[in-house]
């Protein structure tokens, strides 16, 4: 059991699936605001009762879905992007190595 | 295979990878907060984001405050839809700055990998490794 903690403990400190997490939350309290609009109006027969209940919850969840939504697809770029770039770091690193040690070899 | 000889500033010039420099976005001029490196977007996204929610805020304030639908409506629109939209435009620009940076960091390093090519070819003797890419 506290190996599996451990695990757990683990896998949440990944920044990277923190901000998964995050962000994942925040669009789930988004959509919880549509719906909690929905039920709000559906309850009132009166439209002027039920305005605010749009802008707030309709229009607000739908902000805060489309915030998480775009903030994760920056977070996915980047962290593709990075290992893209230390993999090629390393192979420009490798490459410069190998260039210096054919130079070394074939210098008087 | 012919003996090859290096003069000095070749072997001097191969030295650490991680240390070259490259200045990106210099075709930008003055315009530093244009620059693909610049967090000035980023913050002028989320700047715009957090006024998007403020105006929804300000609408919904307004909107609940009021008794009649007919001028509820404007709310709806100028603060709601207004808002949302600013909200949408804010994150679309901090997307945008995002792919920027990276595109720059990216295109960096390829050139560094295409410098460390032509410089193995010039090693190696090869002679096409001067010609333009």
């Amino acid at each position: 059991m506290s190996e599996l903690w451990a695990t757990f403990w683990t896998v949440l400190r990944d920044p990277r699936i923190r901000t998964v997490l995050i962000l994942g939350t925040w669009g789930i309290v988004g959509l919880v605001t549509i719906i909690a609009a929905y039920r709000g109006t559906a309850d009132l027969a009166l439209v002027v009762l039920q305005l605010p209940y749009v802008l707030s919850g309709g229009l607000g969840g739908i902000a805060i879905v489309g915030i998480s939504l775009g903030l994760a697809s920056v977070h996915f770029d980047r962290v593709e992007s990075i290992e893209e770039r230390r993999e090629l770091a390393q192979l420009h690193k490798r490459m410069m190595q190998l260039t210096k040690t054919v130079a070394e070899r074939r210098s008087p | 295979m012919t003996s090859q000889t290096f003069a000095p500033d070749v072997l001097e010039h191969l030295g650490d990878p991680t240390t070259h420099e490259f200045r990106a976005g210099s075709r930008y001029g003055t315009l530093r907060a244009v620059r693909p490196l610049s967090p000035v977007p980023t913050f002028v996204g989320m700047a715009v984001v957090a006024l998007g929610l403020a105006v929804i805020g300000i609408a919904w304030s307004r909107t609940a405050g009021e008794a009649d639908v007919s001028r509820q409506v404007p709310y709806l629109i100028s603060g709601g839809i207004f808002g949302l939209a600013m909200v949408l435009i804010g994150v679309t620009v901090v997307n945008i700055a995002s792919k920027r940076r990276e595109t720059v960091l990216r295109e960096q390093q390829t050139r560094m990998l295409a410098d460390a090519v032509d410089q193995l070819g010039r090693v190696l003797g090869d002679e096409t490794s001067h010609l333009p890419r």
